[in-house]
């Protein structure tokens, strides 16, 4: 090769050599740069996506009451909020009472993602527990996406004791504890001289006294020979209303279902058949509740108070919003007060009063496949702004805080220190994995007593026989 | 070749065309009706409590019933409706198609009011009712009461199921009404005729010529209604859910209790066999006993 040609190539060679080493330094430069934007872009694309799993929609269902004033709220301020809010789709899903937990807790069972959020009380908790996603590990798992200082605002609420199960939190308990209050009609307290010394009505304070007044109150006022005030009302009716009104009877009379530490099964104990004759003869020998009582529940006692059928009731606490609403209830709006429930007068003087009550939230089904959305609501509807939201439609809310909010006491001052007094005498039905059942069964027997196809003994007889197979088929009992 | 010949695709077409235009049909067939009783056929041998452990425990269930006052109870509650409805709705049909075989005057109007009932879902009649019914704020009492009298309707355990037997009948009477009224419409004239001319009584005619014709549509009648009449869920469901104090608790709203409220679906499954069985005795009963009235 020729001397001129060699230096051409060795020339040729170096600028190859010098635009390789430019081009690698320039590549690397570039992936400098261009790297990090990568992997920015990623995280940005992943909080991107995070924030669109946030806003995914999701079906919550609930049902309808009409005992649900908390939930009417949710469905026509709260939920319609969150959406503008965040810009987030809740499809609410409001489901009949008759066929609530059919559908609902039937689809959780069948592991069925048709239900991202469900509305349920505590007592069903312990039955699903395994269908139900535990908010405490999911909040762990998902610490980003939890608002600062939620875990420790849960606290505030006084019911999240319950909504534990097996040491794992369930449940998010956002509406406020619910029971029931002694509600009568002041003017006809007045007109028929149940009243003090100074000429205030004086509601009962014991059973005894409470028949005394109904019968006082049970009158034909127009002479015609028919009742036209009954004085007071039950919830009569199965599968299971009637039971939620018994069971306050059982517990102030000094029945129990069964005994706590043993489960040995007690609902038949001479206690037990003595609340039941009272509670059914109330119907069958005094005749001071309405005849239609077998199919009464919360809307059949409302309408009757509302429209002056009955003097008195034992009513759930969410009765007050709409009874003390002028438009809905002009007959008796300004006419009526509330106290606490009677009890049992005791050989010492006291009175035992017990109240049945029990705690409606919302639980994050475990099949859910917009998990982090469906969090995101429940956590939204449990923050302060939202439950003082629900306190000033329904008195009452699961955050202790929103509840005394001024502007919330303003509105329900007497009627919550009435609750709050009452909250000290109520419990709720014993968590197990059969309390459904035992309810239903209570309900099935005590409603033969109140129709008197069986005597109180015989009912309950059958119920205890009842509830001891269940607890033995649950393991409570051997 | 007849060989080569079977197989051309013409040929197959031909043949499998059919079955092919069938075949959606037998898949909504298999899927939503064979699959789903086959299924709870065999769940009815578990234990399928969903709050415990699934497992076989064979007749168990069938025992429990079987030993299960409230499930006998129900059946009594069921065989009460069962015969008095379908009886009732019998007589009454016969009556009605009786009535509108005849030329009367508003004729057509008449049959549109008495079959309009039968346009009604049952749940629609039972919530219908249910308001109808309530002793303080339903319009029947509200009549009643104009002439004195007051009836609790569902709202007392003694009047409940024939309260509940009463809006069967008002709704299903249409059924064997147009079923009556078609086979009396099929009844020959000549029949008739015939008998007048040797002498028969309009009661005789009707014996010896209307009720021999009409046997086989009251078989028919009796065999479909009774089946119907005793699996009757939806409007009791609608009404008064089985009570009160579980007067009106019939077979299936029982199963449909320990299926759906107690999450017992193998114990919930072994009624609805046993109600199915029950069904299958009465239609074989029928069917062997008034056969050999239809074939004389």
């Amino acid at each position: 090769m020729s001397a001129p040609i060699n230096k051409a190539l060795l020339g040729l060679t170096l600028i190859a050599i010098v635009l390789s080493v430019a081009a690698l330094a320039y590549t690397l430069w570039v992936a400098n740069q261009v790297l990090p934007t990568i992997a920015g872009m990623k995280t940005f694309m992943a909080e991107y996506e995070k924030k669109l799993k946030l806003t995914e929609p999701i079906t919550f269902g609930s049902w309808t009451g009409p005992e649900g004033t908390d939930i009417y709220i949710i469905a026509n301020d709260l939920v319609p909020r969150y959406m503008a809010e965040t810009g987030a789709k809740v499809h609410h899903e409001i489901v009949s009472r008759d066929i609530f937990r059919e559908k609902l807790a039937g689809s959780l069972i069948a592991k069925s993602g048709e239900y991202d959020v469900i509305w349920v009380p505590t007592e069903w908790l312990p039955e699903l527990a395994d269908y139900i996603e535990p908010l405490d590990d999911f909040m762990a798992k998902h610490s980003d996406i939890v608002s600062p200082g939620f875990e420790e605002w849960l606290n505030d609420c006084p019911a999240l004791k319950y909504s534990y199960v097996g040491g794992k939190l369930l449940f998010f308990p956002v509406s406020g504890y619910d029971t029931v209050l002694l509600f009568y009609r002041t003017d006809l307290f007045k007109k028929y001289g149940i009243v003090d010394e100074a000429g205030n009505p004086k509601p009962p304070q014991t059973w005894e006294e409470y028949l005394d007044v109904a019968k006082k109150l049970t009158v034909d006022e127009d002479g015609d020979g028919k009742i036209d005030i009954y004085g007071t009302a039950l919830f009569g009716k199965t599968p299971e209303s009637i039971a939620w009104d018994y069971i306050y009877y059982l517990w102030s009379f000094g029945g129990e279902i069964f005994d706590p530490e043993t489960y040995k099964v007690t609902i038949n104990s001479p206690e037990g058949i003595e609340a039941l004759a009272y509670f059914s003869d109330l119907l069958q020998k005094h005749h001071v509740v309405p005849e239609g009582v077998l199919t009464y529940e919360f809307p059949e006692v409302y309408a009757a108070f509302q429209t002056g059928k009955i003097a008195m009731c034992i009513q759930w606490q969410a009765a007050y919003p709409g009874w003390s609403d002028p438009e809905t209830s002009p007959l008796i709006y300004d006419k009526f007060s509330y106290t606490l429930c009677p009890g049992k007068r005791l050989p010492d003087g006291t009175i035992r009063r017990v109240t049945i009550g029990h705690q409606w939230g919302v639980i994050l089904n475990k099949y859910s496949v917009h998990k982090l959305a469906a969090y995101k609501f429940m956590e939204w509807l449990m923050l302060k702004e939202n439950q003082k939201r629900l306190a000033l439609g329904y008195g009452v809310c699961g955050s202790y805080s929103a509840m005394i909010d001024p502007e919330v006491v303003a509105k329900y001052g007497h009627f919550q220190e009435v609750l709050a007094e009452q909250y000290k005498y109520t419990r709720l039905w014993p968590l197990t994995t059969v309390t459904h059942k035992i309810i239903i069964s209570i309900a099935t027997h005590s409603q033969e007593a109140l129709a008197a196809t069986l005597t109180p003994k015989e009912a309950l007889d059958l119920c205890a026989d009842e509830i001891e197979t269940y607890l033995k088929e649950a393991g409570y009992l051997s | 070749m007849w060989f080569k010949k079977k197989l051309t695709p013409a040929y197959l077409l031909n043949v499998f065309y059919p079955y092919l235009l069938i075949t959606p049909a037998i898949i909504f067939v298999l899927v939503a009706l064979l699959y789903p009783l086959l299924e709870s056929f065999r769940i009815s041998f578990y234990s399928y409590s969903l709050q415990y452990p699934i497992r076989f425990i064979g007749l168990g269930n069938y025992r429990r019933a079987l030993n299960d006052p409230l499930f006998w109870r129900s059946f009594v509650v069921t065989c009460y409706f069962t015969v008095a409805v379908v009886v009732a709705e019998l007589l009454l049909g016969l009556g009605l198609a009786l009535l509108l075989n005849r030329d009367l005057k508003g004729r057509s109007l008449m049959r549109s009011l008495i079959l309009a009932p039968l346009v009604l879902t049952p749940v629609v009649a039972g919530l219908m009712f249910r308001f109808m019914y309530n002793p303080d704020y339903g319009i029947l009492d509200y009549f009643l009461s104009l002439v004195g009298l007051r009836f609790l309707w569902v709202s007392s355990s003694s009047t409940a199921l024939l309260s509940v037997i009463l809006i069967d009948i008002w709704e299903i009477t249409p059924y064997p009404t147009i079923l009556f009224l078609a086979g009396l419409q099929s009844i020959p004239l000549e029949q008739y005729e015939a008998a007048e001319m040797d002498g028969a009584s309009r009661w005789q005619r009707f014996r010896h010529v209307t009720i021999p014709w009409l046997i086989p549509f009251v078989v028919l009648y009796l065999i479909v209604r009774t089946s119907d009449a005793f699996q009757i869920f939806d409007m009791i469901f609608a009404l008064t859910g089985g009570g009160p104090a579980g007067v009106t608790r019939s077979l299936s709203i029982y199963s449909w209790l320990q299926g759906w409220t107690n999450l017992e679906f193998g114990y919930a499954s072994a009624v609805s066999y046993v109600l199915v069985a029950f069904s299958a005795v009465f239609a074989i009963v029928y069917v062997r006993i008034l056969r050999a009235r239809v074939e004389v």
